[in-house]
């Protein structure tokens, strides 16, 4: 083929492609600018009918014949409504979710091949309060996108089902602190619902050191005082993490009988353990543990030696006082150094510099 | 005379692979967007927002002579919706007052502050934090550059999550919370960055963004079109080929303790961002290194930073662009084709090597063939005027496909004078602004072979009206 030749046909291509597509960036922003409108006009339109219906000054029907103009701008416009409010207002939305028939939709959409569809349906059942989705959202835990599970998780949280704690934990089993928190926080939306099956998976020595971490954390949360116990027993877990979470847990919930067994962690091989002790202890408030904080100022890890700092920083005068003793006396050159540093950090010493 | 006739064509089949790479990154990138968008649950940002698990995050804004901008940037990221953050301003020796501005604004007093000194920078002078804001820390330091002025903050910083923003930048309200979604799902997450656009356009009322138009220029609406092409859409696909190689330095989100283990940006750097995202995909890519990790892109974090709107910051703004990028690939260079760094070194490094360090070269390389085959007679001047065209009608495709992708999604233009004013632009783009920056580039390649590396002219800001806090 001619240079010319070829030339001329690409940009002949290239010039009715830029036509078209130029026609159809035209007609995509109409078609965006006239959904928009739409659906900011309808939210207009709508919003103040469910206030009134909301303050009892407008009867369901009145309201559902608006709403019923477009369900799903509808329904999203009812969960935003519901993010506003609290547990008891909300269930003044239950009638219109029966009012505008979505479950059976919904429970459709949950089936989906389409992820994005399953998880739209997943987080809109928990918005519905209807007890019959508790099935299919107990079926959801087990989707292969973690997010679809995820959703799930908090559908039923929001449900109120506390027998899906245990499903829950299981089936996202993650590790990574992030993601135990995450599904903790999930959790904690069980409140009261979660104690004993709390208690239970506790107790559960065949659970792996993950789905423990979350339950501990879970309880944390829900600053469970009935969990402390069994939580102590945990504290001389093999698994690293369960021990941090067991001790962060334990200095939470400022629980004083567990602090002989937190202090004899003061040893432990891991930093974070022995970093997470120093932490709990400066939550526990217990002066009999200041002459192992001083001591641990000299630890290798730094982050070990500031925590014990804190710790004693925490405990007051007598902290104080040892924190004094340490920056001079302390055999450590490091302990030395960082007593003189959590002083200068509160303003009790002097820093003879600006930066380090 | 059947070399010339080779070399053309050569050029055409660089030109139009040029195109169609970056129409894939761009299709690509969309489909990413749109699975990003579809993955969002309902109120994610709201508990995101008022999650106790978010982490926070401090923010380093390197300032050097901004005056005139820097109380707006400061106003704005105080609006920020995140739970917990804290704002660290380190004035790189500025000797326009940008401290008086800060400490009249913001009621600074000197405090006696230190912090451990992760990376090595130059002086810290003073510390001051804001008796109105307790978040809110201001550094004084001697003179380095940008990189240095960021490493002196980081031992100021208290968080786990660093962001780093320019000082003429502007985020949207809820941008960190977009940028921490990623560190809160997926626990590989090493960095995350945003879409930079054009600040230009934007009105402002005491550092909130009110309306958000387009800039005014032709140099300025240009920008617009090409931060969507290039550094929206086209990096949201590199993204997903581990080939992103340049986060804006406007705006990225990075665990702390890598940015340390990284030793920070590079203080001679000519850009520092380009530098320091390389040795970043670098370390995280190497197969030796064994780390599981990744650098997304969060396609709805939005980040405003002031685009030249003059020939002349133009000029000098893309010339150190061409020599930082030449610089950042020569220091990076064994990663090119290197299948030890995966995807990043086959085809990112390749890339960027080809399509963006070379890419001025080859295009001047054209225009001066053209010229040589019209006079020997080697070509026609129809064949030559198609060629041009062919040149002309390739840009405007791409530039109309980043436009369909952008009214698509949150960025849509505000309003349609402003969709027309874009398409304008995209029309006349080919006719003589995108000739100016080759020659900015051609000239950015010579410089940086002959030695030069310093930063070029200072931006002028665009005139804020202060406003009391």
């Amino acid at each position: 083929m001619h240079l010319l030749e070829f030339v001329q046909i690409t940009a002949t291509t290239i010039t009715v492609l830029s036509l078209l597509l130029f026609a159809g960036v035209v007609i995509v922003r109409a078609d965006y600018s006239r959904r928009i409108a739409e659906e900011s006009e309808f939210r207009k339109t709508a919003l103040p009918h469910l206030c009134a219906y909301l303050g009892g000054q407008e009867g369901r029907e009145a309201v559902l014949g608006i709403l019923g103009r477009k369900r799903f701008p509808a329904l999203d416009l009812l969960m935003g409504q519901s993010e506003e409010m609290d547990l008891e207002s909300r269930k003044k939305l239950a009638p219109l979710y029966s009012g505008l028939s979505y479950t059976q939709g919904i429970l459709h959409d949950l089936e989906s091949h389409y992820w994005p569809r399953r998880l739209k349906a997943a987080e809109r059942l928990g918005y519905l309060g209807e007890e019959s989705a508790i099935p299919s959202l107990m079926r959801a835990l087990g989707d292969d996108i973690l997010d679809v599970r995820l959703a799930a998780a908090l559908s039923l949280a929001r449900l109120g089902c506390g027998g899906a704690l245990i499903p829950i934990i299981r089936s996202l089993d993650l590790h990574g602190e992030i993601s135990q928190r995450r599904i903790a926080e999930i959790l904690s939306q069980l409140g009261e619902e979660a104690t004993e099956p709390l208690l239970k998976i506790l107790h559960d020595r065949e659970l792996g050191p993950a789905a423990l971490c979350i339950a501990i954390r879970t309880s944390t949360l829900l600053n469970l005082h009935r969990a402390a116990p069994v939580i102590g027993t945990l504290l001389d877990h093999t698994d690293e993490n369960v021990r941090i979470n067991a001790v962060r847990a334990l200095g939470s919930l400022g629980e004083p009988s567990c602090i002989q067994k937190i202090t004899s962690l003061a040893e432990d091989p891991s930093w974070a353990v022995r970093n997470a002790v120093m932490d709990a202890l400066g939550h526990l408030n217990d002066q009999s543990s200041i002459p192992m904080l001083s001591e641990s100022l000299g630890d290798p890890e730094w982050w070990v030696r500031y925590h014990a700092g804190i710790a004693l920083w925490n405990l007051g005068a007598p902290g104080i006082e040892a924190l004094r003793k340490a920056s001079t006396g302390h055999v450590d050159a490091y302990g030395r150094d960082m007593g003189r540093q959590i002083l200068q950090q509160n303003g009790i010493l002097k820093s003879t510099e600006v930066h380090a | 005379m059947n070399t010339l006739r080779i070399i053309l064509w050569l050029i055409l089949a660089y030109y139009i692979l040029l195109h169609l790479t970056y129409l894939v990154l761009m299709a690509l990138g969309f489909l990413q967007a749109r699975r990003y968008r579809k993955g969002i649950s309902f109120a994610e940002f709201r508990r995101i927002g008022e999650s106790s698990l978010t982490m926070p995050v401090s923010l380093i804004v390197p300032c050097y002579n901004e005056a005139p901008i820097i109380g707006i940037t400061i106003r704005n990221l105080l609006q920020l919706h995140y739970p917990q953050f804290e704002i660290i301003v380190v004035s790189d020796g500025s000797t326009d007052g940008s401290i008086d501005v800060l400490g009249e604004s913001f009621a600074l007093r000197k405090i006696d502050r230190s912090g451990r000194r992760l990376i090595p920078s130059a002086e810290i002078l003073a510390v001051h934090e804001s008796e109105r804001f307790p978040n809110l820390v201001v550094v004084e330091k001697t003179n380095g550059r940008r990189a240095d002025a960021i490493n002196a903050g980081v031992a100021l910083a208290r968080y786990p999550l660093l962001c780093v923003i320019d000082a003429d930048c502007l985020l949207e309200p809820d941008t960190l919370i977009r940028l921490a979604r990623p560190f809160l799902r997926d626990s590989r997450t090493a960095a995350v960055a945003g879409v930079v656009r054009p600040s230009n356009g934007l009105m402002l009322e005491g550092g909130t963004i009110t309306d958000r138009r387009i800039p005014r220029t032709i140099l300025g609406i240009n920008q617009e079109i090409e931060y969507a092409r290039s550094f929206q859409w086209a990096r949201i696909g590199l993204s997903r080929l581990r080939s992103m190689l340049c986060i804006s330095g406007a705006l990225i989100l990075i665990r702390k303790s890598l940015f340390v283990e990284l030793g920070g940006p590079w203080p001679d750097a000519v850009t520092d961002d380009i530098e320091f995202t390389m040795r970043l995909n670098r370390k995280i890519h190497d197969r030796r290194n064994r780390r599981n990790e990744r650098i997304v892109f969060a396609p709805d974090a939005v980040c405003y930073t002031e685009v030249p709107e003059t020939p002349r910051l133009y000029a000098s703004q893309r010339n150190r662009w061409q020599r930082g990028t030449l610089q950042a690939i020569w220091r990076n260079r064994g990663m090119i084709f290197n299948p030890r760094y995966g995807m990043t070194g086959l085809f990112g490094m390749p890339f960027f090597l080809i399509f963006e360090g070379l890419a001025a070269i080859v295009e001047l390389t054209a225009w001066i063939l053209m010229v040589v085959a019209l006079v020997l007679g080697i070509a026609t001047g129809s064949e030559i005027l198609w060629m041009v065209f062919l040149a002309y009608i390739l840009g405007v495709f791409l530039s109309l496909c980043a436009v369909l992708m952008t009214e698509t999604s949150l960025l849509r233009s505000a309003s349609w004078s402003d969709f027309w004013r874009v398409i304008a632009a995209l029309l006349i783009d080919n006719l003589g602004i995108h000739q100016f920056h080759l020659l900015c580039r051609v000239v950015g390649t010579i410089q940086y072979l002959f030695g030069r590396r310093d930063l070029g002219l200072a931006m002028t800001r665009r005139d804020y009206t202060p406003l009391p806090v």
